[in-house]
């Protein structure tokens, strides 16, 4: 997938864009640049984030996580606790009790249970983990994807380009590192396309 | 220095100052310049250039020269969170944490004024009580917008206990182009109007349509309310000598002239269909409708207008729909003065209703030349239109009526004497800023205390 960047002097932009999908103002401007001819590296936050963008093949697309439900161990243990043990549990427990009459009441209350926890699993998720979460993962996201970057040479690169709000920790991180590089938030295609 | 040689103090809230070149810049300026020239010692809190060369980049080095020397400028701070976009200037809280910043940021900005501008009113008042301490102002002018500058007047007015004025140069709460008020009956913005008017010595608006509707809506202040129209500033712009505005030759076709940027709300169709119709007339045969300016505000706006002007997807005649519009392109504050000379009639295309008069009106008059209207029939340019006889106006949008006003403006372009054109002119000089400045500039004199106003007078 990663192919050395061209040894003559095109210019060189590193977009960082850590939303879960890639916004159609992230690719226009990764597009834009490409065909202006710079050379891009994209690094997003997942194999999903790309599915639906058909980006051009000449950028070089990096991904933080395979899939970050499952990299990421917080959600792991998030999804597990709240939902997979349950489920197991519930499971298992009913397994004994389902087409036994006599058990028939443990069943129905057992079924009942269930629902409930569901709610209150769904509950947590939502009021409480993700909006936590949602603080959290541009912090989780900087610091793996600054393992990521790591075998690019970001030091020659002309300009950084945070293309979203997850993204601005890293790239913050990144500033700090080269300060010799511009790190911006802007998405400004004049440096390279001129002002068609 | 006895209290008697001491000039009076004016503290003058103008964020758009030159070197900006906003559009609301030439009302600061005059404003600022006609101060001094009365003898107040003028200091005007502006925007900071950083804001205005890195953010904005829309400044006018030559527009500095023509504030008057005796004017001082202070740029009080503006927080740049939400204009910000490098990351070696972010704090560690907004670099690793951007969305908890943000939403502390614009909960801090919305609990003090609902505008982005508010880092600036509150640098304003901070400076202004300095400056305030050390030399006492005697009044405060506030031009909106940013309206933010009415809340730092009214701050300013309050702590220091001296009278403050508001110039609404635009609408606030009024959506001019619906005709309605711009912000649900919640909206903290009218706790803040109501505020600003409430306590201000005078409220000053550029026409009497708008007087009138917050008059209707703070009738408290009504009293209070004044009206000081835009104008044209004869510093700003070369007008061609009177003895050189002639009839135009009669065998050369026409030139119809449009200055300033093409919008959506304009009747760009009626005025296309009605010049196509005028051009059949013999006197208007071969005659031309140039437009100088961008169409519409956004880089690719362009697209969409060009079929409404009869014009093909590159801006060029379409011999099969040509209605006789030319693009000319924008112009530079420097050929504005040529494009007027050149122009045979000029063409007052606006949009908006009962509320807009447009600042372009008054440079229009000043040139003596026929203007045509090309509007809603009420629109509130219409109180300083009248008078003008050079003035053709259909009262209406329909394309045979206003090609009937294209003719008649091409045939007194034609026949028009140098008397008819002396009296344009004599009427367009009633609107110099000057002039109009005036009343504003004796009513806030009468603010003043006493010991000063004996300095004034003398």
């Amino acid at each position: 997938m990663s192919t050395p960047a061209d040894p003559v002097t095109r210019p060189r932009v590193v977009v960082l864009a850590l939303s879960y999908k890639l916004t159609t103002r992230v690719r226009s401007y990764v597009q834009d640049l490409v065909d202006a001819g710079v050379d891009i590296d994209l690094l997003v936050a997942e194999n999903s984030s790309t599915e639906e963008a058909a980006l051009d093949p000449r950028v070089r697309v990096h991904r933080v996580f395979e899939v970050e439900a499952t990299d990421v161990p917080i959600r792991r243990i998030e999804r597990g606790v709240l939902f997979t043990l349950p489920a197991k549990a519930f499971g298992k427990a009913r397994s004994m009790t389902v087409g036994r009459p006599a058990l028939k009441k443990v069943d129905a209350g057992l079924a009942l249970t269930r629902r409930a926890q569901s709610r209150v699993s769904k509950g947590i998720h939502k009021k409480m983990f993700w909006p936590t979460f949602k603080v959290m993962r541009p912090l989780i996201l900087s610091r793996r994807g600054q393992q990521r970057l790591a075998q690019l040479d970001l030091a020659r690169a002309d300009r950084i380009v945070a293309a979203d709000q997850p993204s601005v920790p890293l790239a913050w991180r990144l500033s700090r590192r080269y300060p010799g590089v511009r790190t911006t938030t802007a998405l400004d295609r004049k440096p390279y396309v001129g002002d068609k | 220095m006895t209290a008697s040689e001491r000039r009076p103090r004016l503290l003058y809230l103008a964020f758009y100052f030159p070197p900006s070149r906003a559009s609301g810049v030439y009302r600061a300026r005059a404003t600022a310049n006609h101060f001094a020239r009365a003898g107040w010692d003028v200091t005007v809190f502006a925007a900071p250039l950083g804001f205005l060369y890195d953010v904005i980049g829309s400044t006018d080095e030559k527009l500095l020269d023509t504030v008057d020397p005796r004017i001082t400028v202070e740029r009080p701070e503006l927080d740049t969170f939400r204009w910000e976009h490098e990351l070696q200037n972010m704090s560690w809280f907004r670099g690793t944490m951007p969305t908890v910043s943000k939403k502390f940021f614009e909960w801090r900005e919305a609990k003090q004024f609902p505008e982005q501008y508010v880092s600036w009113a509150r640098s304003s008042v901070t400076k202004a009580l300095k400056l305030h301490r050390r030399e006492k102002f005697d009044a405060v002018l506030a031009t909106g917008n940013p309206f933010s500058a009415f809340a730092a007047g009214w701050a300013i007015g309050k702590l220091a206990k001296i009278p403050y004025v508001i110039d609404y140069r635009d609408s606030w709460t009024l959506d001019l182009f619906k005709d309605e008020p711009a912000y649900p009956p919640e909206h903290p913005t009218w706790k803040w109007e109501r505020r600003v008017i409430g306590k201000s010595a005078a409220t000053v608006f550029v026409n009497n349509a708008l007087r009138d509707w917050h008059a209707d809506r703070y009738p408290q202040a009504a009293d209070r309310m004044m009206v000081v129209p835009n104008g044209w500033d004869p510093d700003l712009l070369e007008l061609p000598s009177a003895e050189s505005v002639e009839t135009t030759a009669p065998q050369r076709p026409l030139k119809f002239g449009y200055l300033g940027t093409v919008t959506t709300h304009q009747p760009v169709e009626e005025m296309a269909e009605a010049f196509r119709i005028a051009r059949t007339h013999p006197d208007l045969a071969g005659s031309e409708l140039n437009i100088f300016g961008h169409l519409g505000f956004f880089k690719h706006s362009h697209s969409s207008f060009l079929p409404r002007l009869g014009l093909d997807a590159a801006g060029q005649v379409d011999p099969a729909t040509d209605a006789g519009l030319r693009l000319r392109g924008p112009v530079s504050k420097t050929e504005v003065s040529s494009v007027y000379a050149d122009s045979d009639v000029l063409v007052f295309l606006a949009a908006g209703g009962r509320y807009v008069t447009s600042g372009k009106i008054f440079e229009y008059m000043a040139t003596g030349r026929p203007i045509v209207s090309v509007h809603a029939p009420d629109i509130a340019a219409r109180e300083v239109l009248e008078g003008y006889p050079l003035w053709f106006h259909a009262d209406s949008l329909d394309p045979e009526k206003l090609a009937q006003s294209f003719i008649e403006a091409g045939q007194a372009a034609r026949e028009a004497g140098p008397e008819v054109r002396e009296a344009a002119r004599r009427h367009a000089d009633t609107f110099q800023r000057d002039t109009l400045l005036e009343p504003l500039e004796t009513r806030m004199r009468a603010f003043v205390r006493p010991s000063t106003v004996q300095e004034l007078s003398s």
